[in-house]
C-alpha cells in the first residue's frame, strides 16, 4: 500500500518535472512577429537590434544612455496627414504586458512613413541589472498596418542585493516547505 | 496524511513564486518564461508530496509496546514527562544512611 502511494507520488512528481523542462525548452524565433516593418537601434555601447535580431539572442544594453534608431514602414508616400500610434512594452509571464513609451507624444499625425533619429532613455533605478533576459515588444499602426516586432533585452550590471534578498527569501520558503514534512504527534 | 499538509502548499506555493523572480534575478531564466507561473504549481505539489511522505520527526512506531491502550492525559505532557522527569533519588535505606554519617 505504501509503495503504491509512493510510485503515484513519484509519477505525479516526474510528471511536473517533464512539464517543466518541456516549458522552459522555448524556440528560437525571429523578431517580427507581424507586418513588413524594418527598423534598427544601435545603442552607447555599440550593440545594434534590427528586425532580423533573433529572440534567442539576449541583446546587453546599458541602463541608461542615447539610442540611435531607424524605422520604416514601407508603406508608399503620402501628401496628407495620416494618423499614427505605437507603443513599446515589456513583456511577463501570462502575457501580463507593462508599457514602457507611447508615440506620438504628444498626440498627433504624420505624412512620414519613415524615421530616423536619436532617444535618449533611463531605466528606473528599481529595474534589476544583469538579470535574465526581458522581452520588449513594440506594436506601429499606420494606414490600417499593424507592425510587431519582439527581442530580448538585459540591463548591464550586477543583480546585487535584490538578487541575495530574493536568494534569502526563496530560501526560507523552501524550509518552511520541507518542515511540512514534519510528522504530526499522535499521526 | 503524516504531515503538515496547510504548510506544505502555503509554504511550497511561496517557494514556486519567489523561486522564479530568483532565477531571473540571477539570469538562469527570461521575465517571460512560463516556469513563472509554473514554478508555484510545482511548489504546492512539493509542498503536498513533503506532507504526505512527512520524512522527518520521530515515527509512531517508535513508540513503547508496552502503552496502555487507552491515555487519558494530553498526548504532549505525556510524552513531555516520560522524557523529562527524572529518576527519584533514593530517599532511605542503610546505603544512604552510611554516607551522611561518615
Amino acid at each position: 500500500m505504501r509503495k503504491r502511494r509512493r510510485l503515484s507520488a513519484l509519477s505525479v512528481l516526474g510528471g511536473t518535472v517533464l512539464l517543466m523542462v518541456a516549458a522552459s525548452a522555448a524556440p528560437a524565433s525571429a523578431e517580427v512577429i507581424q507586418g513588413p516593418c524594418t527598423g534598427s537601434a544601435t545603442f552607447d555601447n555599440g550593440v545594434t537590434v534590427t528586425e532580423a535580431t533573433p529572440l534567442s539572442q539576449v541583446v546587453v544594453i546599458p541602463p541608461e544612455g542615447d539610442v540611435d534608431y531607424s524605422g520604416d514602414t514601407h508603406l508608399p508616400p503620402t501628401d496628407e496627414e495620416e494618423p499614427f500610434s505605437g507603443s513599446a512594452s515589456i513583456e511577463t509571464a501570462l502575457g501580463v504586458r507593462a508599457p514602457i513609451v507611447n508615440w506620438p507624444e504628444p498626440p498627433g499625425e504624420t505624412k512620414l512613413t519613415q524615421s530616423s533619429g536619436t532617444y535618449t532613455y533611463e531605466a528606473p533605478a528599481w529595474v534589476p541589472r544583469g538579470t535574465g533576459a526581458i522581452k520588449v515588444t513594440a506594436t506601429h499602426t499606420q494606414r490600417g498596418q499593424v507592425c510587431t516586432a519582439a527581442f530580448n533585452v538585459a540591463l548591464e550590471g550586477d543583480p546585487g542585493t535584490q538578487a541575495a534578498v530574493a536568494v534569502g527569501l526563496t530560501a526560507v520558503a523552501g524550509a518552511a516547505t520541507l518542515a511540512a514534512g514534519t510528522k504530526r504527534k499522535g499521526k | 496524511m503524516k504531515g503538515r499538509p496547510i504548510l506544505g502548499v502555503v509554504a511550497g506555493f511561496l517557494f514556486g513564486l519567489l523561486l522564479g523572480p530568483t532565477l531571473w534575478l540571477w539570469g538562469v531564466i527570461e521575465l517571460a518564461s512560463p516556469l513563472m507561473w509554473i514554478l508555484p504549481i510545482v511548489g504546492i505539489v512539493l509542498g503536498l508530496l513533503m506532507a504526505a511522505w512527512a520524512p522527518f520527526g520521530m515515527d509512531s512506531t517508535d513508540e513503547p509496546a508496552d502503552e496502555p491502550a487507552v491515555d487519558t492525559a494530553p498526548p504532549a505532557r505525556s510524552d513531555a514527562l516520560s522524557e523529562t522527569a527524572p529518576e527519584a533519588p533514593p530517599t532511605s535505606g542503610p546505603d544512604s544512611k552510611d554516607e551522611s554519617s561518615s
